[in-house]
């Protein structure tokens, strides 16, 4: 096992942590462990929260560069400065700003929208608004688990820091099909995310976060893969 | 394979040991959820009563919120100026608390001119040495605030600034009906009155239009006014949506409805037909008025206004038959609020002719509605603030101007000359808004010291160095709001949901840490709830029985007819002429008064005029996509032009059309109607938005300041907001 290192080290690159915690996770052999965890992951045939057989680990792997680009492989191999990491939040993370895009899944869906959230083509304008149907569902999640959300998160308990952050709760307990149902039922709004992200100006900083959602598309596109295969009657 | 500490901590337990608190707990899938939300209708409901933020009517109104969020919202009937009826702007505004555009963490300009996210203390803490810094420096007469009014802010901004030994407090008055208010006050020692519309035999509308500057008290008595065989008329350029309880349009030429006021004036005088008694009993210098009278016949007024003279004797014969069941309607911002050199005098007309009728205080006439105020209060809890020196930064320069409101533009321009420094701004967008905003976003730039306090970034935000989040007016409670009326009312906004953001802060709190830190707070040392429930003590209420009804009514000062009012004139009497404007450099009477800018008479020149739409409240609302969803729908950002004119021009309706003028150039689609004065060109006064943080209003339609020169009514100070012409040509042409 070991998959919830991914989601809970992507979860806090997205939230307002210190300085010294930004370190500890970037500096050290976490990080490593993390883009290992990241590249097991996104291997065809991987199964979320599932252990690696003998066979799978002979078998040979394909690095990082198979699946993300060569700049974001570059950018999540090199992370930023917590004091990057902090002024981009300052910039894009921060509510009512030209260029914010903050990592709040309800911002990204249009009202009343429960299932396919929207891509704003080349639009500025975030489809949704703060405290939709998303955020009221994983307040209720969180309570009903006998957790609490963290007062910075009030306001946005759908942030990408606390899904991610309860998907890695959730493998942690051994909770893994529904660790693999909340995968699949709260990550469809990354593409737009991404696309928000893309926008920006601020590219060389960008392709650190927008590697790190890719890291979590693979993961949710290779789990909706994985699902769709054991449909019966799948290609009929 | 290791996972190490820090990845193991989790937000959401703060530690590691999570995983052992959930082991076992029921995981609900978002589907299950979904449907146990709505089988379970969403979960608790609790109500509360506040006050609409879409415009300064501040209607009542009790929320239903639904497990936290708002659900809806339904006007309260004791509101006397909504009588359970919301207007569209009230129920789009409340989409501000959840707007994905919403202003959430302070935010300061960084050397590239970018906003960045910075804490509250560094805020406070560098606003704080500067403001000291300033007043060490240039004196506190250097520092201003400019705020819309609202119940708190209000308060706060106003025993802020005096707390820091300034003055210099306003309104955006100078942009809305300052010109109006002062000129009344001329006259007749108030500001404002109120037509007893809904009992007059006849109204007559001033560039009001009902309809689409919505207070539903108003839009109620005036359907109850056409009902009931009342004659309403309406002069107005363009004719506006109240027409459906109107019974004439007068098409006036923009800016010419101080001639019209004289030339019927000059019928009831040289006539006799009017109100002899109580101009004598109650006036001076009304002999003076009407030698000047003479010359101003209704030939003399059509050749100005474009108006028959017999129309003009005609309504003018009428409101004598109807007198003193009549009144010509006090306007707002209008045609006279702001909008010419001449609107200070207009309104001192209209309020003559008012007295011609002898209809103050009469049934149907025109009434001083009594209002409650609370008393003052234990100096221990809340210590006075000592009384600035000096008078505020216009009053010398522009004396006929009312100081509550101020001149707030004159200030800002001395921005530029390092004569005013430091300028804080709450709920105002002046830049957008007041004047020209080009010329106004260089005042900003050009102060040490600039700070706004908003919701959303506007146009004034952008220019500022510090933007601080204020909470959403669901998300607080706010002092009492006295409201005058026939049996006035004092009523609550009261906090309807929790803060939706948990780094902004509400007014009061805002004010009292600035305060602390810029040395004053020793007169910010009590908290909202205290003062508010302190104020309602004084007037025989509480905090908690305000909360539970929303509206409190005052039957014991309910208003009477007949009785003469006070007139708070220097001569004690209404003023048919006045030594103040005389002093000001204006006639000591009413007299015709040319816009400061003639229209050139080439066929190509239009007299820019705005107005307000039913669905929007200046730039205030455009960025709410469910009332900009309905202005594309209908294609409400189009210029209006007159029909004539249009097939002069080669124009016709829907076409896209270049209006320029020296100032500014910009593409519209057009309207081409018959319900407009050829003269002018209508722009409505709610687009144009130019702050890119506000994503659905943003570059939708032209905005009419960046038409309108920086320029100043004389004596008044208004921002003379139709002193300008453009051209118009078709697009490709």
């Amino acid at each position: 096992m070991g998959d919830e290192i991914v989601f809970s080290t992507v979860s806090k690159c997205f939230a307002p942590i210190d300085r010294d915690a930004w370190n500890a996770l970037t500096q050290g052999v976490a990080w490593a462990d993390f883009l290992d965890a990241s590249r097991r992951l996104l291997q065809r045939g991987a199964k979320l929260g599932e252990d690696e057989s003998p066979a799978s680990r002979v078998r040979l792997s394909c690095p990082l560069q198979d699946f993300l680009s060569v700049g974001e492989v570059n950018a999540l191999f090199a992370p930023p400065s917590w004091e990057d990491v902090r002024s981009f939040a300052a910039l894009h993370f921060t509510g009512g700003l030209p260029a914010s895009a903050p990592p709040i899944e309800s911002l990204y869906r249009l009202p009343g929208d429960g299932a396919e959230p929207f891509a704003p083509h080349g639009e500025s304008r975030l489809p949704g608004s703060y405290y939709g149907e998303s955020a009221r569902y994983m307040r209720d999640l969180v309570r009903r688990m006998g957790m609490s959300l963290p007062p910075a998160f009030a306001d946005c308990p759908d942030h990408l820091s606390i899904e991610l952050d309860l998907l890695a709760v959730l493998l942690r307990s051994g909770m893994t099909h529904q660790a693999r149902e909340f995968l699949s039922e709260r990550f469809a709004w990354l593409p737009a995310f991404r696309l928000r992200l893309l926008g920006l100006e601020d590219q060389a900083h960008v392709r650190f976060y927008v590697g790190l959602v890719d890291v979590l598309l693979g993961v949710w596109l290779q789990h909706a893969a994985d699902a769709a295969s054991k449909r019966p009657f799948n290609d009929v | 394979m290791s996972e190490h500490a820090i990845t193991r901590r989790s937000f959401l337990a703060g530690s590691a040991g999570v995983a052992a608190a959930i082991a076992g707990s029921e995981f609900l899938s978002f589907g299950s959820w979904q449907q146990a939300y709505a089988e379970e209708a969403a979960g608790p409901t609790t109500t509360a009563h506040s006050l609409c933020n879409a415009c300064s009517t501040k209607c009542g109104f009790t929320a239903y919120v639904v497990d936290g969020k708002l659900d809806k919202i339904i006007g309260d009937a004791s509101h006397p100026y909504c009588e359970g009826t919301l207007c569209a702007r009230g129920y789009g505004y409340a989409d501000i608390a959840y707007s994905a555009d919403r202003l959430t963490d302070p935010l300061k300009k960084n050397e590239s001119g970018q906003f960045q996210a910075i804490s509250w203390e560094q805020a406070y803490a560098e606003i704080g040495e500067k403001v000291q810094s300033i007043i060490k420096e240039s004196g506190p007469e250097t520092l201003a605030i400019v705020q819309d009014p609202r119940p708190s802010g209000k308060y706060y901004s106003q025993r802020f600034m005096n707390a820091l030994g300034s003055p210099n407090v306003y309104t955006h008055g100078v942009a809305c009906n300052m010109s109006k208010n002062s000129g009344f006050a001329q006259v007749i020692g108030a500001s404002d009155y109120t037509s007893d519309v809904e009992n007059s035999k006849m109204t007559m509308f001033i560039g009001r239009s009902y309809a689409d500057a919505i207070r539903p008290s108003a839009l109620h008595a005036l359907e109850k006014a056409h009902e009931a065989g009342a004659y309403i008329v309406l002069v107005d350029p363009r004719l506006n949506n109240s027409i459906a309880f109107a019974d004439e349009w007068v098409p006036i030429n923009p800016g010419t409805d101080l001639a019209f006021i004289l030339g019927m004036a000059h019928v009831l005088v040289s006539k006799g037909l009017y109100d002899k008694d109580y101009v004598a009993a109650n006036s001076v210098g009304f002999d003076e008025w009407a030698s000047y009278l003479q010359n101003c016949t209704p030939e003399w007024a059509q050749e100005i206004t474009g108006i028959d003279a017999n129309t003009i004797e005609r309504l003018a014969t009428m409101f004598a038959e109807a007198a003193p069941a009549a009144s010509i309607e006090p306007s707002w911002r209008g045609a006279f609020g702001c909008s010419y050199d001449n609107s200070g005098e207009t309104a001192r007309a209209v309020c003559a002719f008012n007295t011609l009728l002898g209809c103050w205080n009469q049934k149907g006439g025109a009434l001083f509605l009594p209002s409650v105020s609370a008393s003052k209060l234990d100096a221990g809890t809340f210590p006075s603030v000592p009384k600035p020196e000096g008078t505020i930064v216009g009053a010398k320069e522009y004396p006929l101007s009312q100081s509550g409101m101020g001149v707030s533009v004159f200030a800002a321009n001395l921005a530029t000359t390092g004569m005013v420094r430091g300028m804080f701004f709450y709920n105002s967008n002046m830049v957008a808004g007041y004047s020209n905003p080009e010329h106004l976003k260089e005042c900003v730039e050009a102060l040490d010291l600039s700070v706004a306090i908003d919701v959303q970034m506007s146009e004034t935000c952008m220019a500022c160095q510090y933007v601080l989040p204020d909470t959403s007016y669901l998300e607080r409670l706010e002092l009492p709001e006295f409201v005058s009326a026939k049996t006035p009312v004092v009523t609550l906004r009261d906090k309807v949901i929790e803060k939706v953001h948990p780094n902004t802060r509400p007014v009061d709190q805002i004010f009292s840490e600035l305060a602390e830190a810029c040395g004053v707070g020793e007169y910010f040392t009590f908290s909202v709830e205290e003062l508010a429930d302190a104020q309602l003590a004084s007037v025989g209420l509480s905090l908690d029985a305000l909360r539970q009804k929303g509206t409190a009514a005052f039957p014991e000062k309910t208003f009477e007819y007949g009785k003469t009012p006070e007139w708070k004139t220097p001569t004690g009497k209404i003023q048919f002429a006045s030594d103040a404007c005389e002093k000001a450099g204006l006639p000591r009477v009413p007299q015709w008064r040319e816009p400061a800018v003639s229209v050139p008479d080439d066929g190509a020149s239009f007299r820019l005029i705005g107005g307000k739409q039913a669905i929007h409240s200046h730039t205030q609302t455009a960025n709410i996509e469910a009332l900009m969803d309905i202005t594309k729908q209908y294609g409400l950002d189009r210029v209006w032009m007159n029909a004539n004119r249009a097939a002069e021009l080669g124009i016709a309706d829907g076409d896209t059309v270049l209006v320029s003028n020296d100032l500014f150039s910009g593409q519209a689609q057009v309207k081409v109607t018959e319900r407009i004065n050829p003269e002018a060109l209508y722009l409505p006064s709610h687009y144009g938005c130019s702050s890119p943080q506000q994503k659905t209003a943003y570059n939708v339609g032209l905005r009419q300041m960046d038409f309108v020169p920086y320029r100043l009514e004389e004596g008044y100070g208004g921002a003379c907001t139709q002193e300008t012409f453009v051209t118009v040509k078709k697009v490709g042409a």
